[in-house]
């Protein structure tokens, strides 16, 4: 490869790195013309995000439980096969995240949630929180009823 | 500039290996079962990468099955025979499709393989400067990784203030609680791990402490896949970690395989045919 080409592949490497940047990095740090043109490039094909623990950890643990027979039992339970356990845990922070922001239940969510065995169940979520970050054993409980679609 | 064909052949066998044994994990362990409603982005790209969410719920989860089964054959094929550019794209067609349909699995292990099969496909391409823009994307996506996560950490508190390690190992998700009694330990770790982070993108770019850069980061990723419950995340780092090796690393590495894998084969079954084309230079 000559100069030339050596030139042109260091330009469209440097090109989509800063597109993938502009789309990945913090919003407030891009100009946001940079990152409608990143979001075009990279939303169908190249999608990623590398926020896990940042910028801080979650402060509440999460676990959602079922209503049955007059009781909360733990939602999937740990009867459930790993893939299950997982996708119940990955479906708790979603609903965590739509509860701290006051916002209802997506549907998707709703149906991802039915799909794993919780269809027309009463649902709550349960969270212990970090009152002192210095202190990561000490935590409350919080429980808040699911408003389901 | 020019990749080197070791280093190429490496990344792909890495990447193809991961495929399959994900595949096949994900199919035994039940994945298809979990498929369920998908919010499908507008474009016209989402016909391809979200085929599977476009059809009706009740044959989800067969066509997932046979999409999994399908991207186990193929990387399997790959391996033996090696990759071609029509295979490349299906393979992370393939992946996108599952990937999208199954969703309440998702984590970033997935989000980077999923590229790094994007970026597969110049790889397997005969234009040498196409080649060499998927080979400098491939790397150069991984210290993005790192780059991007250290900003996001250096903006929050916890990390910079030595206590994310603590507040992570008291969550019941992860375990660890034992860590939280330790606040000396927890402070050093939580900051060896933005340290690593922080250091990654920009000692990688010295040959001489890319050895120990990659070895760090094989040791933190396995042990933090592990720790949180998704050890595929970590092998999915330490496979795409391939495309960082030198050319005399690569073809070590290559030559040890061959050798396990002449151990392996039954003497019946004679010997592996060679790979077709300049993708299998080696």
């Amino acid at each position: 490869m000559g100069s030339r080409g050596r030139a042109l592949v260091g330009a469209v490497v440097s090109l989509l790195a800063v597109l993938l940047a502009a789309y990945t990095l913090p919003p407030a740090g891009v100009a946001p013309g940079i990152r409608h043109v990143a979001r075009w490039y990279a939303r169908p094909l190249f999608h990623q995000q590398w926020r896990l623990f940042a910028p801080d950890p979650p402060m509440c643990d999460c676990t959602l439980q079922v209503a049955q027979d007059q009781e909360w039992i733990a939602f999937p339970g740990t009867a459930a096969g790993v893939l299950q356990r997982r996708a119940g845990r990955n479906l708790c922070r979603y609903v965590q995240a739509a509860v701290q922001a006051q916002a209802p239940i997506p549907g998707e969510l709703d149906e991802a949630l039915a799909a794993l065995g919780a269809a027309d169940r009463a649902m709550r979520l349960v969270e212990r929180c970090v009152m002192d970050p210095l202190e990561p054993g000490a935590r409350q409980e919080h429980i808040t009823m699911i408003l389901r679609p | 500039m020019n990749p080197s064909p070791a280093i190429i052949t490496l990344f792909q066998r890495a990447v193809l290996a991961w495929t399959l044994c994900w595949a096949v994990a994900m199919w035994l362990l039940g994945a298809p079962d979990l498929v369920t409603a998908v919010h499908v982005p507008p474009g016209p790209l989402a016909h391809a990468t979200h085929a599977l969410a476009l059809l009706p719920l009740h044959m989800r989860g067969m066509a997932v099955t046979g999409t999994l089964i399908a991207l186990a054959g193929l990387s399997a094929w790959g391996l033996w025979r090696g990759i071609g550019t029509m295979g490349a794209v299906m393979l992370a067609l393939l992946f996108h499709n599952v990937m999208h349909a199954t969703w309440t699995l998702g984590h970033g292990g997935m989000h980077l393989m999923a590229e790094m099969l994007i970026l597969l496909v110049p790889l397997t391409m005969q234009s040498a400067w196409v080649r060499a823009v998927g080979f400098w994307c491939a790397r150069v996506q991984l210290v993005l990784v790192y780059a991007v996560t250290a900003v996001y950490k250096l903006l929050g508190n916890h990390w910079t203030g030595g206590t994310a390690v603590g507040v992570v190992a008291g969550d019941a998700d992860f375990g660890g609680a034992w860590l939280i009694q330790m606040p000396g330990a927890v402070t050093l770790l939580t900051w060896s791990a933005l340290g690593l982070q922080m250091a990654w993108p920009i000692l990688i770019w010295w040959p001489r402490l890319r050895p120990l850069v990659l070895v760090g980061g094989v040791l933190f990723h396995l042990h933090t896949g592990w720790w949180i419950g998704v050890p595929e995340m970590g092998l999915a780092f330490v496979a795409t970690y391939t495309i960082w090796t030198t050319n005399t690393q690569a073809q070590a590495m290559l030559r040890t395989l061959g050798k396990v894998r002449d151990r392996l084969t039954p003497r019946r079954w004679g010997t592996f045919p060679p790979p077709r084309g300049r993708r299998g230079a080696l």
